[in-house]
């Protein structure tokens, strides 16, 4: 009875963020067009990088298809609750949510994840549907893969909200100062892969990103799924991602409870 | 039901330098002042009271609100609300409270206020019959049925006060805060805002802490009076007592017919406006009764218009905050 409770909660706070989200249909599909336009861009000029044959130990499918991913994926398991925390704490509105009986962070996840199967309804699906058409994708054989990549998938978008949740709550602190929190931003999206795929990064800089968090987030199931790691590091990537998630988890309960005594509430 | 103790809250505010230069050394070295919001409140309210808030502008009311409401840490001092200690306990605290935050909105900005109701309904886990008795009781009494289906944003001042007033009552908290419900509204609304605390107070024993600038929302809906002036309690007792203890002053304003050279007595001060052909007489009723005090000026002059200005809490305060 109150698992039950507890998942139509959870259904009707992910159904809000849903709902709140259609309201800006139009300005949704004008992110869809323009989201397409800078993915056909990015698309081209790999085209014209790797020509027909493989460079840089890449073909042009197999960008295609991180590329293309990478989309689905990023809006997919996307965070914008340290953005929320941080605009909330700003004007002050964050009061209200926290007169709320309930965890801020589960209030912020669901909201996300209405968010994100709206994005990836109206946004992402329709971009890939139409490029995946015209371009062509290559997709693994093996079941396995597809099993691999979803779990770690999951445990990519709990570490990604619980990293982005804990940034926000650092806004406690540096109300005057958002700047802070843009240099992680910055970090993370160098760290993730999302700018460049990190097997074509500098080896240095690849080598630095074993030590941290990000690469955990989506590089690692999409090299999987393009079938640049192998089947035989899944065990090992998953270990990984278990330990970031309870480092993760832990930062955030040591700062979330620091955080409410920081708090000071911004206007009467 | 409600206890608080020696409570403090201070926040630290930093000095914005005018100026570039001072702008930039400001990054290195950064002054700051201590801003003492709440300074040593105590009281204790029990079921079912309704309690008058009231203070200047930056007295502490909203500060000590969002203490009791969990979402703010006191510096130092106790707090417990139904027992709970609300900065330690927020969610459970939570559900045992109603906060409307006159500034602020808790419904969502774009969808319909119902869909809020609906999830209020969620989170604070009312029963169903609850819930449907009093979406159409508030409705009834807040009349919102106009605009119950749409979008918030499209609501004006009044419908969205009267909405956020009926959803922090909508799972029946035994303790509701109202930091300023009737911030704007026009005489109507406020009427049925008054009546409507007086209801549910009357029906529930719901216990109420009400703050607010209209010293007319005092007089219609609370029996106690808790005087906060720059975060220092200066009164907590029953209205009456309050009106009583602060003397129960009176103006007389006469127009006469011409001046007479009249004694000035002990038992009150009288004013002369010349040019007008007016004398005010300021009395005391602990001194002497209005009748006495309208005798006296009737037999020492000629009077034309005579009108009595009772005080009421409004010029009271006005007297103690301007000492
Ligand atoms: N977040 C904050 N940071 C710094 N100072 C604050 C903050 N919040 C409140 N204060 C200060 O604390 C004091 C009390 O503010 P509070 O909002 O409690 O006043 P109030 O009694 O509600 O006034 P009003 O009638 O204007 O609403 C004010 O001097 C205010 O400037
Ligand atoms: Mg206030």
């Amino acid at each position: 009875m109150k698992v039950k409770k507890k998942l139509h909660l959870w259904y009707t706070l992910t159904a809000t963020g849903l709902k709140t989200r259609t309201i800006y249909r139009a300005s949704a599909w004008m992110a869809s067009f323009w989201g397409m336009v800078t993915f056909l861009i990015q698309i081209l000029i790999w085209r014209s990088l790797l020509g027909a044959g493989a460079r840089f130990g890449t073909t042009f499918e197999e960008m295609l298809t991180y590329l293309m991913l990478t989309q689905i994926i990023v809006f997919l398991i996307n965070s914008s609750a340290g953005l929320q925390i941080r605009a909330l704490v700003r004007t002050g509105d964050i009061s209200v949510y926290l007169l709320r009986p309930i965890n801020l962070k589960t209030l912020l996840f669901f909201d996300d994840l209405g968010k994100n199967i709206f994005q990836a309804i109206v946004v992402t699906l329709p971009i890939c549907a139409v490029l995946a058409a015209y371009f062509g994708v290559v997709l693994p054989q093996d079941p396995l893969v597809y099993l691999y990549v979803s779990i770690m998938l999951l445990n990519g978008m709990a570490m990604l909200f619980l990293y982005r949740y804990t940034l926000g709550l650092v806004s406690f602190w540096f109300v005057e100062n958002p700047f802070i929190e843009w240099h992680f931003q910055n970090i993370e999206s160098i760290f993730s892969g999302a700018v460049l795929p990190l097997w074509l990064c500098p080896a240095w800089l690849a080598a630095l990103s074993q030590y941290l968090p990000f690469r955990y987030f989506t590089y690692e199931p999409l090299a999987l799924f393009v079938g640049k790691s192998e089947l035989s590091v899944a065990n090992n990537i998953l270990i990984h991602q278990y330990i970031w998630l309870a480092a993760l988890f832990a930062l955030e309960r040591l700062v979330s409870t620091r955080a409410m005594r920081k708090l000071t509430l911004q206007g009467g | 039901m409600i206890d608080v103790k020696e409570l403090y809250k201070e926040f630290k505010v930093f000095q914005r330098p005018d100026g570039v230069w001072a702008s930039v050394k400001s990054i290195f070295h950064r002054e700051y002042s201590i801003i003492k919001a709440v300074n040593g409140v105590s009281f204790h309210i029990d079921n079912g009271e309704i309690v008058g808030y009231v203070g200047m502008n930056g007295a502490g009311k909203s500060t000590t609100i969002k203490m009791l409401s969990g979402i703010l840490v006191p510096s130092s001092g106790s707090l417990t609300v139904n027992g709970i200690i609300p900065y330690k306990n927020r969610v459970a605290n939570a559900k045992n409270i109603g906060v409307v935050f006159g500034q602020r909105s808790q419904l969502y900005w774009d969808l319909p206020v119902i869909d809020s109701f609906m999830l209020h309904k969620r989170l604070y886990d009312i029963p169903n019959d609850v819930y449907a008795e009093n979406v159409k009781h508030f409705t009834d009494i807040l009349q919102l049925g106009n605009f119950i289906h749409q979008p918030v944003r499209q609501l004006s001042l009044g419908q969205k006060m009267r909405a956020n007033i009926a959803i922090s009552l909508i799972h029946n908290p035994p303790v509701v805060f109202l930091d300023e419900p009737t911030i704007g509204l026009d005489i109507v609304a406020k009427a049925a805002i008054r009546d409507f605390i007086l209801e549910i107070n009357k029906q529930r024993g719901t216990t109420f802490i009400l703050t607010t600038h209209d010293m007319n929302d005092i007089e219609h809906v609370c029996q106690r009076l808790i005087l906060i002036d720059k975060g220092e309690i200066r009164y907590d007792g029953s209205l009456n007592n309050f009106k009583q203890s602060y003397g129960e002053k009176y103006i007389l304003t006469c127009q006469i017919k011409e001046f007479k050279a009249v004694p000035q007595s002990e038992l009150f001060y009288i004013e002369e406006k010349t040019d007008e052909k007016k004398i005010l007489l300021f009395g005391d009723k602990s001194k002497i009764s209005v009748s006495d005090a309208v005798n006296y000026v009737m037999k020492a002059y000629e009077v034309v218009d005579i009108s009595i200005q009772e005080s009421n809490i409004e010029s009271i305060l006005r007297q103690i905050f301007t000492q």
